[in-house]
């Protein structure tokens, strides 16, 4: 079990559900996040390029059926912070 | 939910995120058996002959490289057979008997030249793919819901 560090990066909802998603999957694709959480694409890009920018997530684009997809997959650090984020939820979860 | 949500709320919404990607992975029969009939394929090519043998086993790669590009592109995620805690089990128990399986093919068609057993094997190895494809992703859909 991780230790329970609170993270306001990735506490916002939306990270949260990001990390959430990309936590239990080796890669996810862009659109299919952006519908999973119901938000636009910019919002969404402005949720990953934070996750980006904190060393959580890496994005890479490949091409597939002839479209450009993106690629978002959390890093080593970023699936270390969200489980010891989830630890901290679930220990305040316990006390209030 | 807002931007202080509590933990309680942070924790339903990891749980209901996690649901709503695992809906995605309920894909037709189909895709089952594409990856069943490349698996079973690479067993069935030891019975050919040098070099059709070697031809077979990458036709049969080809088959599951279509696979996992279908299966990306349908579910929007990637997850390697053996990324999860719990379904990797399934994963590798699945790869082990395919993998027994084609060598003792390899094995009978070396010795006795009987191609009707590798035949037979073959056929056991494509139906045993199936179902264990199938139970890998009820048993990750799973795992991704508990958020394990």
């Amino acid at each position: 079990m991780k230790a329970p560090v609170f993270d306001p990066v990735i506490h916002a909802p939306g990270r949260l559900q990001i990390c959430a998603i990309l936590s239990g999957v080796d890669e996810g694709e862009f659109a299919m996040i952006r519908d999973a959480i119901s938000v636009s694409d910019s919002v969404l890009s402005k949720h990953v390029k934070q996750l980006e920018d904190a060393g959580y997530v890496v994005v890479t684009k490949a091409a597939s059926g002839g479209r450009q997809r993106t690629w978002l997959k959390l890093t080593v650090a970023g699936r270390a912070a969200f489980r010891a984020h989830v630890a901290e939820l679930t220990r305040l979860a316990g006390i209030s | 939910m807002t931007d202080d949500n509590n933990p309680h709320e942070a924790l339903a919404s990891i749980k209901a995120v996690r649901s709503s990607v695992a809906d995605r992975m309920v894909l037709p029969w189909t895709y089952d058996a594409l990856y069943a009939v490349g698996v079973g394929g690479m067993v069935a090519s030891q019975i050919m002959p040098p070099p059709f043998g070697v031809i077979g086993i990458g036709l049969c790669l080809c088959l599951l490289a279509l696979y996992v590009s279908l299966w990306k592109r349908k579910v929007g995620v990637w997850v390697s057979g053996v990324t999860p805690r719990r379904a990797r089990w399934v994963a590798i128990s699945g790869g082990l008997l395919a993998g027994v399986l084609m060598i003792v093919s390899m094995i009978i068609m070396d010795r006795t030249g009987i191609w009707q057993i590798p035949l037979a094997l073959a056929a056991v190895t494509t139906v045993c793919a199936f179902f264990v494809n199938r139970l890998w992703v009820r048993v990750y859909r799973r795992e991704l819901e508990q958020g394990a």
